[in-house]
């Protein structure tokens, strides 16, 4: 319910920031055209009707599940988003996977070593994440490991190796992030009098950092992975725009360009979407973890 | 509560863990300091002027690497010197990510506050709000307003500003429903009127820790947006020089001219670093809660 | 609330000082440092090549600038080769954008239109021959000139099939052709040009075709009949049509006639191109070109650095580098990219030249206080607006843009328009712009502007990689007689409509990626102030002499009005010219041997005329 709420909101956020965007037909319509010809084809995409009008038709087809026609490709675009967003989430599953398979590990071992050298190297790798610009470690990574090394191809999607580079450019934020946030949470619990207390009773130290502590402090991370993931599928335009990798950021760049009003509505419904559902989902997982918390 | 054991002799006579890593970041707020002091002193320190430079000055290397010391980082593809720049850059960089992060902040406080206090239906139409602002791609209405209005300051920080507050808004509200059932509240209700009166007097000090913990690590944030944006041809309008816009600007040359979009990006690392080491600090410091920042 | 009491004193922070995070922090630097070394170390050798390359643009920019002395003899080649039997020849390259298929002419957009034909899938009566500035036939074996001057009559070739089973071309298909992309609802490019000329095209016979205007046109048989803009006339399958409807044309990429089939059109991905077997002329040597799309430039640049791409565009700056990599080359190919800025605002018309009121009139941008525009209704104002705008022309250093933006790639340019091939003979240092600030100051001075002028200067971009970079050198420029010149980016589409409106009265740096055979200033003025694009000037003087040009059929008489033409523009600098940018193409050597481009385009094509090695 509170889902569908949001989602209302953003058809008005599209829909308005659709009629302020720019003029199609500055892209479509030619330098030698004439006033009157600039008019007549308003009138062709619509452009001449109120603006609630155009609104309503909006809400209307939406609801039943049509996102419209592209205005420049005149093909629907459902079937666009769902070939480019194929693209995209094989992009943010490899990205994704690293925040888990690499983020968790590191901020598990940065907490349980606070400290030490290793958690300094760790800590300074996920600020610099953090603190750097993805599109210039992108240009940084093709530079070094395609135009240096030549071990990769510079851009593109090909063969595996073709998403070596991007997932990099794409992860190390979330990495960061995730490193972060376990080794805070950790660290959280293992200052609570009950992991004092399973030392007390002789527990060893990877028991308790593996199994009491981070089971109890995955709830934020969890969290954080979730929108992480639900961010990267739809908001890598600027990775995507740097490797030009063929997925939804690229193709909202285009539509963006060109003016394709119905295509940014639909990318950005999309996100909305994907982002609504992982919150669910994120309750769901929640309790799942920890039966204490209940879905409200 | 029983989390917020960073209370100074609270259980153990052998330190925690939390407990060292509560020493202040002293070299995280030196670079800060000397950082600001850059911005804040920038048309003393700049060796030259910022937006002027003559084209047969181009892309001169740095002076360690066979430039000269009149321009000791080099110089840009307009032949501007690339250390006045950067100085110049923090300036807009920081001012244009204090803005945002105060008026962000402010309303999205103030919509937190707000939301928690009075509940009901203007918390639910508040969240909701809260939960559009984060399920849309912002870089992507930035670059769709960027397309139609030219950029400028002002559209800038507006953008980074709608980056920014909804961050506030949620946190604040989860403190404001806590502080709302303490005592000391549910007493000022009973005798005061003016809930304006109460939001202000009562939960505002209340929330002042967890919005400046925000702020902190919103700020690294906000200056890598804003390099974002600039990429995305949304940030300040040359020639004004921004950290992210220089980055951005150079990023052809990155193999030639490497020095016109390293430099800026180290000084965005350093700051952007020294300012989260320094909220990692502040948050263990005055509100353990906010793990999720 | 423990949360809320500061349990240290200064004095307690001061005893928890530590040196952990200093560690972090001289971490942090070294990783930075190191990763700046590597760079660095990575890229010495392009240092190297750069210092020695502030000396070779030259030579390499004066072998590449006239096409048609290095390649006219691998023409001679070319014809005698016999083509290939079943080699599988692929050939790539790196483009900033794939637009999307638009497969029928009367909707084919600005950009697109310009593709389909260069790069050989869709196919003109007429092509301009590589290397030479000369047009050839190619859908037509010959034609002639009505003896009014008014027509043209074309003889088709036969055995022309198209792609996709559709048939032989027949002046049908001629016909329908033409007639859809003029029809009323038209956005093709051509369309005010032919509305203006009463265009009408009938088929005679089968294999002949007659054109007739209403009114002589210099400019309409270039125009529609040859590839060289992107108004040239395409000739699609009327069968085909007929039997997809135009929603199902519209994205059906078959129908052409070229040596190249479209094999695979993913917007905004990649293009792919198959030779066709079925081709009425020579065989296309290399057999499958991939066109890919990617973005960002410097990204471009990798894909060919690495060898992912067999070609690019590279930015002027960079040419000089790419060079000297072992295995790769430069070329220059096209109608260089005009750079030039237009004071706007000019808006001194209150009626067309044939005498229809402009609406609405006075236009909003019209603004007298501008120092560049002044009061039209004044001849002392319009005097002083005149030395402004010839101040500002004179204040930029336009060789030193050439020589260290463009990295010697390119020319100054005195005149507001691209001047092609074919006029090379009126092209030049007549109208030489002096770069002298005294002069300009002086101008200023008598202007009425001694401490120099304020104003705000519009930067579009979507055109040229170097657009934002010397539009802000040329903002530095102007600056430099003493006002405040301020800049602001928008991009094209988004400045468009206010340009349409007639709304504004500020500076506007402008650039193009390369000219079309038909002077773009000229094109654009020609139906001024009726159509959609204005350059922020609606003057009668030039508008008098341009459509002096239409009646004129004489190449002599044709250079005299052009002189005079040029002759006031000069004088006026209604639009001040900056440079003209080359394109230069970035090669695989080890792969290219050659690619022999038509000049009179400014877009990649002729993928026909690539040779291996």
């Amino acid at each position: 319910m509170t889902g569908a709420l949001t989602l209302l909101g953003v058809t008005f956020l599209v829909f308005g920031l659709s009629r302020i965007q720019g003029d199609p037909r500055s892209v479509l319509i030619s330098d030698d055209a004439s006033i009157d010809q600039w008019q007549e084809m308003g009138k062709q995409l619509g452009l001449d009707q109120p603006v609630y009008k155009q609104y309503m038709i909006y809400v209307v087809n939406l609801v039943q599940g049509d996102l419209g026609t592209s205005t420049l490709q005149k093909k629907p675009v459902a079937g666009i988003l769902l070939e480019r967003g194929w693209n995209s989430a094989l992009l943010a599953v490899t990205a994704f996977s690293l925040t888990i398979l690499i983020g968790v590990p590191l901020g598990v071992l940065s907490a349980a070593k606070t400290g030490g050298i290793s958690d300094y190297v760790i800590r300074m790798f996920a600020v610099l994440g953090q603190a750097l610009p993805s599109y210039w470690v992108g240009l940084l990574l093709i530079l070094i490991f395609a135009v240096g090394l030549d071990w990769l191809p510079a851009a593109r999607k090909s063969d595996w190796t073709s998403l070596i580079l991007p997932t990099l450019a794409l992860g190390w934020l979330g990495v960061s992030g995730q490193i972060r946030i376990v080794r805070s949470s950790m660290l959280d619990i293992l200052d609570s009098e009950y992991v004092r207390l399973a030392r007390a009773k002789g527990v060893t130290e990877r028991a308790i950092i593996w199994k009491h502590v981070l089971r109890n402090a995955i709830v934020s991370p969890v969290t954080f992975a979730s929108l992480t993931f639900a961010s990267m599928l739809t908001g890598s335009i600027v990775v995507e725009t740097v490797f030009a990798w063929p997925g939804l950021g690229l193709l909202s760049v285009n539509a963006l360009n060109n003016s394709d009003y119905t295509i940014l509505q639909g990318v950005i419904m999309l996100a909305a979407l994907v982002y609504v559902l992982f919150s669910f989902v994120t309750d769901v997982v929640y309790t799942m973890i920890d039966p204490r918390i209940r879905i409200q | 509560m029983n989390r917020n054991s960073n209370v100074p002799g609270a259980l153990s006579s052998r330190y925690s863990r939390r407990h060292r890593l509560l020493r202040l970041p002293i070299f995280s707020m030196v670079i800060l300091f000397v950082m600001i002091c850059l911005a804040v002193f920038a048309p003393v320190i700049a060796p030259h002027d910022e937006n002027l430079g003559f084209l047969e000055d181009r892309h001169q290397p740095p002076v360690l690497f066979g430039g000269t010391s009149n321009h000791i980082l080099g110089t840009d593809s307009l032949g501007r010197d690339v250390f006045s720049r950067v100085v110049f850059g923090a300036r807009i960089s920081m001012l244009s990510a204090l803005t945002a992060l105060i008026v962000g902040g402010a309303i999205g406080t103030s919509l937190g506050i707000f939301a928690g206090y009075k509940g009901g239906w203007v918390d639910e139409l508040i969240m909701r709000m809260v939960d559009v602002k984060f399920s849309i791609p912002l870089v992507l209405i930035a670059f769709a307003l960027v397309v139609i209005f030219s950029p400028s300051f002002g559209l800038l920080v507006g953008l980074l500003t709608m980056f920014v507050w909804g961050q506030f808004t949620r946190q604040v509200r989860a403190e404001v429903l806590v502080i709302k059932t303490t005592d000391y509240v549910a007493a000022a209700r009973t005798w005061e009127a003016s809930s304006v009166h109460i939001m202000y007097r009562h939960i505002f000090p209340g929330v002042v820790s967890t919005v400046l913990v925000i702020a902190t690590f919103q700020s690294g944030a906000v200056i890598l947006a804003e390099a974002t944006l600039s990429f995305l041809g949304a940030g300040v309008p040359p020639p004004s020089p921004s950290w992210g816009a220089m980055i951005a600007d150079g990023r052809l040359y990155l193999d030639t001219a490497w020095w016109v979009s390293l430099a800026p990006g180290v000084a965005m690392g350093i700051f952007i670093a020294a300012i989260t080491l320094l909220g990692d600090w502040l948050r263990d410091r005055w509100d353990p809660k906010l793990r999720q920042l | 609330m423990q949360r809320l009491t500061f349990t240290s004193t200064p004095a307690t922070f001061i005893r928890r000082l530590s040196k952990h995070h200093v560690g972090a922090f001289v971490l942090t630097y070294i990783f930075v440092i190191l990763m700046a070394l590597v760079f660095t170390a990575g890229c010495s050798g392009n240092n190297e090549h750069s210092a020695e390359s502030i000396t070779s643009p030259e030579i390499v920019a004066s072998s590449t600038s006239t096409p048609a002395a290095s390649t006219a003899d691998a023409g001679d080649i070319a014809a005698t080769e016999t083509p290939p039997v079943i080699v599988d020849r692929t050939f790539s390259l790196a483009q900033s954008s794939v637009m999307f298929p638009a497969m029928v002419p009367s909707q084919l957009p600005v950009g697109s239109g310009g593709y389909i034909h260069r790069w050989g899938v869709y196919e003109t009566a007429m092509t301009w021959s590589a290397g030479k500035p000369e047009l050839e036939n190619r859908l037509i074996t010959d034609w002639e000139m009505d003896s009014d001057g008014l027509g043209w009559t074309l003889h088709l070739k036969k055995g022309v099939q198209f792609h996709g089973g559709w048939g032989e071309m027949t002046a049908e298909d001629f016909v329908w052709s033409f007639e859809d992309e003029i029809r009323e609802t038209s956005i093709h490019s051509g369309i005010g040009l032919a509305r203006s000329t009463g265009a009408t095209i009938e088929a005679i016979d089968t294999y002949t075709v007659s054109i007739r205007l209403d009114q002589t046109s210099s400019f309409f048989f270039e125009a529609f009949l040859s590839n060289g803009s992107g108004a040239a006339t395409k000739i699609f399958s009327k069968a085909r049509a007929d039997a997809l409807g135009v929603d199902g044309a519209f994205l059906d990429i078959s129908g052409g006639s070229g040596p190249y089939v479209f094999e695979k059109w993913n917007p905004g991905d990649e293009v792919v191109l198959q030779a066709f077997d079925g081709y009425h002329g020579i065989s296309p040597y290399v057999t499958t070109v991939h066109i890919l799309e990617i973005k960002e430039p410097a990204t471009q640049l990798a894909a060919l650095r690495t060898g992912q791409v067999d070609a690019s565009l590279v930015p002027a700056p960079l040419a000089a580098d790419i060079a000297s990599e072992p295995h790769l080359g430069i070329q220059s190919f096209g109608i260089p990219g005009s750079q030039r800025l237009y004071p706007q605002g000019q808006f001194c018309m209150d009626e067309t030249l044939s005498g229809t009121p402009v609406q609405p009139f006075p236009r909003p941008g019209y603004d007298p206080e501008k120092p560049w525009v002044g009061d039209c209704e004044s001849a002392v104002s319009v005097e002083s607006a005149r030395k402004v705008r010839v101040a500002m022309s004179m204040a930029i250093d336009r060789q030193s843009i050439v020589d260290n933006i463009l990295g010697g790639f390119g020319r100054p340019s005195y005149l507001p328009e691209v001047v092609p091939p074919l006029l090379d003979r009126v092209w030049q240092d007549r109208w030489f712009i002096p770069y002298d600030i005294d002069a300009a100051k002086i101008l200023l001075d008598e202007a009425g502007y001694p401490s120099g002028i304020d104003g705000l200067m519009r930067i579009t971009t979507g055109s040229h990689p170097l657009e934002v970079e010397i539009g802000q050198a040329v903002a530095q420029f102007i600056g430099a007689l003493g006002g405040d010149v301020t800049t602001e980016v928008i991009t094209y589409s988004g400045n468009r409509p206010s340009v349409v409106a007639r709304e504004r009265s500020d500076l506007w740096f402008r650039s193009s990626g390369g000219g079309t055979a038909e002077p773009p200033e000229i094109s654009q003025l020609r139906r001024n102030p009726e159509n959609a694009f204005n350059p922020g000037m609606e003057i009668k003087e030039p508008l008098a002499i341009i459509s002096e040009m239409d009646s004129i059929t004489s190449t002599e008489e044709l250079d005299e009005v052009r002189e005079r033409l040029y002759d006031s523009f000069s004088h006026n600098m209604w639009i001040i010219p900056v440079v003209l940018a080359d394109q230069i193409l970035g090669l695989n050597t080890d792969k290219i041997e050659s690619w022999r481009m038509s000049s009179g385009s400014g877009y990649l094509g002729d993928f026909e005329n690539i040779r291996f090695k």
